[in-house]
């Protein structure tokens, strides 16, 4: 502001100056840094730019994924919950009376005790076969409450 | 005046006041030009030195002008630039020091107006403004917690929540009514009324949301949902389901359709199955998405505990189907059941089956009869009595009595069940031969006040320690509040009120060594993270003495051997148990129904093996048919026992001691 002249101080041109050749003076050339420099910002900025763009998406991808992520899982807990209520089901009594009914089986009106000689255990085992220890703890970890704590106990506090 | 004529600008003037207006602007700093000037000092208008031509049009103009204006002199003449010089001077730049003042004090004033609309939004209006804008952006979601299933004993689900669905509707926004409403009737199988009304609620778009279904198949709402149906929600939501059918129905009870406990265990242990709900909250875009980057603030629900029960699900099938199948033979109003672990109390099962008016036919009751009705016990509170007496030293199995069949006490003739002549019994053919007189005899040797507290003691009178909903404590007057001859039938079970299961616990002391277990239904409850909690064990306290229950066990063996409950003897077993066949009292006060029928409530408790009993058993049969051979306990309670007993020797693997026979 304080460069630009002031109106009142320009001195109106003097006819005999009009046909005069003006002052020249060398200019000498002007610094290219403060171009260079420019155009580096503006080449920072534009990248910073498309880094934000490009973090964006990546972040969009993210959040997409976790939302199908959520979804699965919700879906498997259902899932989980439909097969153990058709698990229940299946092996409800009435259902298993119901099927043994159709096929003509009928509750016994009375029962009678055997003694069963160690003898006739050990040959009962052998003709069944070995039960191995494997076989055991499988069967001992399908017990429906065993395995539904188990589930609840890795879900737990999960979305 | 300035006004705009034709694209040119043009001065209309009254001559007489032009020179004292131009004079007046003059005086207001401007500088006035020359030809102004000159105009003040000759009175006159630039236009008296204009071009003849110029004057010929301008009169011209005149003559067409309204005499009105032509009256009052006014004239026209165009506006002249002024000289440069006086524009110089009008137009200097002046003082740049004050424009910049200006101008600071002009941003000043700016800024300080948005400093203070700052400031008011982020003071007074701060959380209006805060909560007004999440909530447009925001959404919200309650998490429901899932209930807490209810297991048996073995892990076994009797009760669990499953995946369901709620259709909704919109009627201001469904397109095509009826075919949408013929749509959902064809996955959702409604009835025709609830059909009709969805049409009418479109019809009138009156409300704008209406349910269709609740509770629906989870896949059915998926099919739904698919069909992006304008104006059509689905929602999830759980539904209680019982996967064994209606097995365990009474004690278990019921949740209504918003999944709240109303009946039984699940009203009883309501807040524990419950658990906490949670919430989450997104920032959403607007078609719904979440914005990524956001913050997702959520609250996790914390699932309810799981029950685990007492109960034994292939037990309390079978208990349910012998009670159902007996009931329908001899044409009972009902029947209760209940198994009992003898040495800890825990209920294996606890069934209630009755006949359903409506539906015609035997069902499994939603209510817990067994905890809930209270009736006189009648002869099986015959064991209480001699047992206490045992355990006084007041008598021993051999004291006799001369026993009439009947005897006038107080107010009322008393009888036994059958007419023999007076003859010596011995307390154990007292209780063999279920003699009411004899009982009386025994009572009478320890007085009432005592006898009371015997009864109290073995949980008579008082709600069980299950504290089951709707539980009768049933009815045990103060000795010296008992009127009449009740003063002595309350020996043999007439005059005081019990329900199954105070009764089962009470003859269960007797089996369990004269120790008093209370009856125990929730074995553990499963946390959230699967950890067990296991229950706190049952409350005992000891009521007779060990010698007093084994001598009373080996009576009640005879009574099944040889006695009145012969039918429920199972070969190869050594049972003990005791039939009652007790008056229930009608509504109306009397012995008596509306067809001046007696009515009965017959029952046996029994336990095995006898030595050394695992399980003891109450079958109550409520008004089996009166004038019938099926009124009696012997009859109609005690062979359930018989059928029910292969069953709990099977599930339980009892296997009796060595050597040991029935009766033989």
């Amino acid at each position: 502001m304080a460069a630009l002249p002031l109106l009142r101080d320009v001195q109106p041109l003097r006819k005999s100056t009009l046909g005069k050749r003006p002052d020249l003076a060398v200019v000498q050339n002007r610094r290219r840094w403060p171009a260079v420099l420019a155009g580096f910002l503006w080449a920072l900025v534009f990248a910073g730019l498309l880094g934000a763009a490009v973090f964006h998406t990546q972040l969009a991808e993210r959040q997409l994924q976790i939302d199908r992520l959520e979804r699965s899982v919700a879906a498997q807990r259902e899932l989980f919950d439909e097969l153990r209520y058709e698990r229940a089901r299946l092996r409800s009594p009435v259902r298993l009376a119901t099927a043994a009914g159709e096929i003509g089986m009928r509750r016994g009106s009375n029962g009678e005790f055997v003694e069963v000689s160690a003898q006739q255990l050990a040959r009962q085992l052998a003709a069944a076969g070995v039960v191995n220890v494997g076989a055991v703890q499988i069967i001992v970890s399908s017990e429906p409450l065993e395995q539904f704590r188990d589930v609840k106990s890795v879900t737990d506090g999960q979305p | 005046m300035v006004s705009h004529d034709g694209g040119s600008f043009v001065v209309k003037k009254v001559a007489k006041k032009s020179a004292s207006r131009t004079h007046g602007r003059s005086a207001r700093g401007r500088a006035p030009g020359r030809a102004t000037r000159e105009r003040a000092k000759n009175g006159k208008t630039s236009a008296t030195h204009q071009k003849p031509s110029a004057k010929r049009k301008s009169s011209r103009r005149a003559e067409h002008r309204t005499p009105m204006r032509r009256s009052k002199g006014i004239r026209r003449s165009r506006v002249t630039a002024p000289p440069p010089e006086a524009r110089a001077s009008r137009f200097r730049p002046g003082s740049p020091r004050r424009r910049l003042i200006a101008a600071l004090v002009v941003m000043s004033l700016v800024m300080l107006a948005i400093v203070a609309r700052v400031a008011f939004l982020q003071t007074t209006e701060a959380e209006t403004l805060r909560s007004a804008g999440a909530d447009q952006w925001t959404r919200s979601y309650d998490i429901a917690a899932q209930r807490g299933t209810v297991f048996d004993r073995h892990g076994n689900e009797l009760a669990m929540s499953v995946p369901a669905v709620s259709v909704s509707i919109n009627p201001k926004l469904v397109e095509n009514g009826p075919a949408t409403i013929q749509l959902l009737d064809d996955l959702l199988e409604l009835p025709d009324a609830t059909t009709a009304e969805l049409l009418d609620e479109i019809e009138s778009k009156d409300r704008g949301f209406v349910y269709v279904a609740r509770q629906a198949d989870a896949a059915v709402g998926d099919q739904i949902s698919s069909m992006r149906l304008a104006g059509v929600n689905v929602d999830r939501e759980s539904r209680r389901e019982m996967p064994g059918g209606d097995t365990g129905r009474s004690v278990i009870g019921r949740t209504n359709i918003d999944g709240e406990g109303i009946a039984g265990l699940e009203l009883q242990y309501d807040d524990v199955l419950t658990g906490s709900g949670g919430s989450r909250s997104r920032e959403v875009a607007p078609n719904g998405r979440s914005i990524p980057g956001s913050e997702t603030v959520t609250e996790q629900p914390i699932a309810g505990d799981d029950l685990v029960l007492t109960l034994d699900r292939s037990i309390q099938f079978s208990t349910e189907q012998v009670l159902l199948e007996k009931v329908s033979e001899i044409g009972a109003r009902g029947a209760t059941a209940i198994v009992i672990e003898t040495k800890t109390g825990e209920i294996l099962s606890m069934a209630s089956v009755r006949l359903d008016a409506v539906a015609g036919e035997y069902q499994v009751t939603s209510g817990n009869f067994a905890a809930v009705d209270a009736y006189e016990p009648g002869s099986v509170a015959k064991v209480i009595t001699v047992a206490s007496a045992l355990s006084e030293g007041l008598v021993t199995p051999d004291t006799s009595y001369e026993v009439p069949w009947r005897k006038q006490y107080y107010d009322d003739l008393l009888k036994d069940s059958h007419q023999h002549p007076n003859e010596w019994m011995s307390v154990s053919q007292i209780l063999i031969e279920s003699s009411n007189i004899g009982t009386i005899m025994v009572q009478q040797e320890m007085g009432r006040a005592l006898h009371r507290d015997y009864m109290s003691a073995f949980g008579l009178g008082e709600k069980t320690a299950l504290d089951f909903p709707g539980e009768s404590p049933g009815i045990l007057k103060e000795s010296k509040d008992l009127w009449g001859s009740e003063r002595v039938t309350v020996a043999y079970g007439q005059g005081v009120s019990s329900t199954s299961l105070q009764l089962a616990g009470a003859i269960n002391t007797i089996a369990n060594g004269g120790t008093y277990v209370a009856p125990k239904l929730v074995k553990a409850t499963v946390g959230p993270d699967g950890s067990v909690t296991e229950a706190a064990p049952a409350e005992e306290r000891r009521v007779v003495s060990e010698e007093a229950a084994a001598q009373t066990r080996a009576m009640m063996r005879e009574v099944v051997c040889r006695g009145t409950a012969t039918r429920a003897q199972v070969d190869g077993l050594s049972i003990a148990g005791k039939t009652g066949t007790a008056f229930k009292a009608a509504d109306n006060g009397t012995y008596f129904n509306e067809n001046g029928e007696r009515i009965y409530y017959a029952s046996f408790v029994g336990f095995f093996p006898a030595d050394d009993p695992e399980v003891t058993v109450l079958v109550s049969v409520d008004e089996p048919p009166a004038g019938t051979n099926d009124r009696f306990g012997g009859t109609a309670a005690a062979p359930v026992f018989a059928e029910l007993a292969p069953t709990l020797i099977h599930e339980l693997g009892i296997r009796p001691a060595a050597g040991t026979t029935g009766c033989e």
